[in-house]
This record gives structure tokens, C-alpha cells and sequence, in this order.
């Protein structure tokens, strides 16, 4: 379990109260389909996601950015327990969407950038460090279904071969 | 060889205009010094680096970081040939100085984000982003590019 000072709890709820989901929210898959377009592979219902012009005007864009930030949300409320807050959230992206754990990364370098343009000299070093901090563990969490998935079909394998 | 379309040359010599690198590249050394603690090792004649305040306030690394973010001037004038532009320090990064080639990454996500928080969201736009950490990502590479 990732242990959190009392000033890195103050710095994230800090940070996360300047926020605004809406406006942040709308940006963040623009940013991360743009700059790695290879993630547009996730977004074959969403209409047009092939130009720059068709991804910024993208209304699904922008509302799943703010549910993205939304579920950010349960983490700032649940700093002592990312894993049992995002479970089932984590096996969703695992079992149904099919994501690359690594683009959960860029996501969240993408969420940085937007958050460090709207804070601006806010964005203290250090307040970055915290940050990235936590969302480094939210990327962990949200990554728990892939580490436990191939190890649980081991064992299985293991035990049913000595059956 | 990189391709640059013409929408990423503007927005990388348009950005490169804006950017004051005596501001820019010591507030991304700090950060880098920060977020990513273990780089420190590589500035053990700085003198203190102990504490958040001593870097920020380290003479040394901001003139380092202004410097390093000078060195992007030769990126900039350079764009169809970082590669070799940058052999030298390459080299140089290599066999002198030692460093890990994941921490240009890193220093790159700093320069990143120092400048995503001086011009926000109106001026590093997604279209912007993406090329100036396309440039970022090919100096980075050319930086790596001599180690063996």
C-alpha cells in the first residue's frame, strides 16, 4: 500500500481543488489522441477521431475525459485504498476494453500537462513530484488486473495438469 | 530520417520563439532534480542539493539548466539532421558523463511541463503538444543514439 505524508495528502487535495473537470476534462483525450494517435485504436464507436479538427470538436472525447477525471475523483477520496477503489475498474479495462497497461501512462502524462496548464507556477516542483506520485499510483491500481491475470492462469494450469 | 510537416515546424519555431531558456531550462533542471531524485548523482560538484530549497536555490544547476536548454537551439536550427547535430554530445553523454539515456526521457517530460505551465492551454494546444514532445523525443533519441 503506498504510505502518503500528511503534506503530500494536503498538496494532492491542493491540487486536485483547482481542478476544474470540466474544462480539464474536455482537453485530455484531445491531448493524449493527438500526441500518441496510435490510441485511437480504442476509439472505433466514437465517430471521427482521425484529424486534429475532428478530435478537438469530439463530444465523446470530452465527456469521457470528464468521466475520466470523475473516476480521479475516487482516488483523491481514497488515497488509502486505490487498489480496493479501482478493482472493478481495472478488470473492465483488462477484460473488456483490452488496453495496454502502458497507455495508462501516457494518459497520465497527458493529465499532468493539462493540469500544469491550468496551474501554471502552481505547479510547483514539488507539488509535481506528489502529483505524478499519485498518479503513478492510480496507474498502478489501475494495472493490478494484468499483473494477478497471468499468474491465477498459471496456477490453474499448474493445478489441473497434476489432477 | 524524421518527417516534419509544416504544422509541426511552426509550432516547434513558434514555441522555440517564446521560450526564454534562462527561465525555461533552470525551472526544468529543478524539477528533474526533484521528481526524479536519483539524476542528482550526476551533479555531485554542484555543491547542496539536499533539500528542495538548496536546489531551487543552487546557482550551479540554474545555470546548468540554461545551458541545457540552450542546447536546443541546435535542434531547432537542425531539424531535418538532429541526428548528427547531436554525435558529439552523444558522445560525450556516453563515455564522460555516464548518463542513464532514460533520463533525457525524463528531462524531456520536465521541459514538458515547465513549458506547458508558463503558456497554457491557449498557446500549448494538443496541436502543439504533440510537436514539440515529436521534437523533444527525437532529440532525445539522438541524444541516445552513440551509446553502446
Amino acid at each position: 500500500m503506498v504510505k502518503w505524508t500528511e503534506e503530500e495528502r494536503c498538496i494532492i487535495r491542493g491540487v486536485w481543488e483547482k481542478v476544474d473537470i470540466d474544462e480539464v476534462g474536455a482537453q485530455l483525450w484531445a491531448r493524449a489522441l493527438i500526441v500518441y494517435p496510435w490510441i485511437e485504436r480504442y476509439f472505433g464507436t466514437f465517430g471521427d477521431t482521425f484529424t486534429t479538427t475532428a478530435i478537438l470538436n469530439n463530444p465523446k472525447l470530452a465527456a469521457l475525459g470528464k468521466i475520466v477525471l470523475a473516476a480521479l475523483d475516487t482516488a483523491v477520496k481514497n488515497m488509502d485504498n486505490f487498489k480496493g477503489a479501482y478493482a472493478s475498474l481495472s478488470r473492465v479495462h483488462y477484460e473488456k476494453i483490452k488496453v495496454d497497461p502502458e497507455h495508462f501512462r501516457l494518459l497520465a502524462e497527458c493529465i499532468t500537462i493539462a493540469i500544469a496548464c491550468k496551474l501554471k507556477a502552481e505547479l510547483s516542483p514539488q507539488v509535481q513530484s506528489t502529483w505524478q506520485k499519485f498518479l503513478s499510483a492510480v496507474v498502478d491500481s489501475m494495472s493490478m488486473s494484468w499483473s494477478s491475470e497471468p499468474l491465477c492462469q498459471f496456477c490453474l494450469q499448474l493445478i489441473s495438469s497434476k489432477l | 530520417m524524421v518527417e516534419w510537416t509544416d504544422t509541426e515546424r511552426k509550432a516547434i519555431t513558434t514555441l522555440w520563439g517564446m521560450i526564454n531558456v534562462g527561465e525555461i531550462g533552470p525551472q526544468a533542471l529543478n524539477r528533474l532534480l526533484v521528481v526524479y531524485p536519483w539524476t542528482q548523482r550526476h551533479f555531485g560538484s554542484f555543491g547542496n542539493l539536499s533539500t528542495y530549497a538548496a536546489i531551487v536555490g543552487n546557482a550551479k544547476v540554474a545555470n546548468h539548466g540554461k545551458t541545457v536548454m540552450g542546447g536546443l537551439e541546435i535542434a531547432v536550427k537542425n531539424l531535418d539532421n538532429i541526428k548528427n547535430a547531436y554525435a558529439k554530445l552523444s558522445v560525450m553523454h556516453s563515455e564522460k558523463l555516464h548518463v542513464d539515456p532514460d533520463n533525457f526521457r525524463a528531462l524531456a517530460e520536465c521541459i514538458s511541463v515547465v513549458v506547458a505551465a508558463k503558456f497554457g492551454p491557449s498557446v500549448f494546444t494538443p496541436g502543439f503538444q504533440e510537436a514539440w514532445q515529436k521534437f523533444l523525443a527525437v532529440v532525445v533519441s539522438a541524444l541516445g543514439r552513440q551509446y553502446h
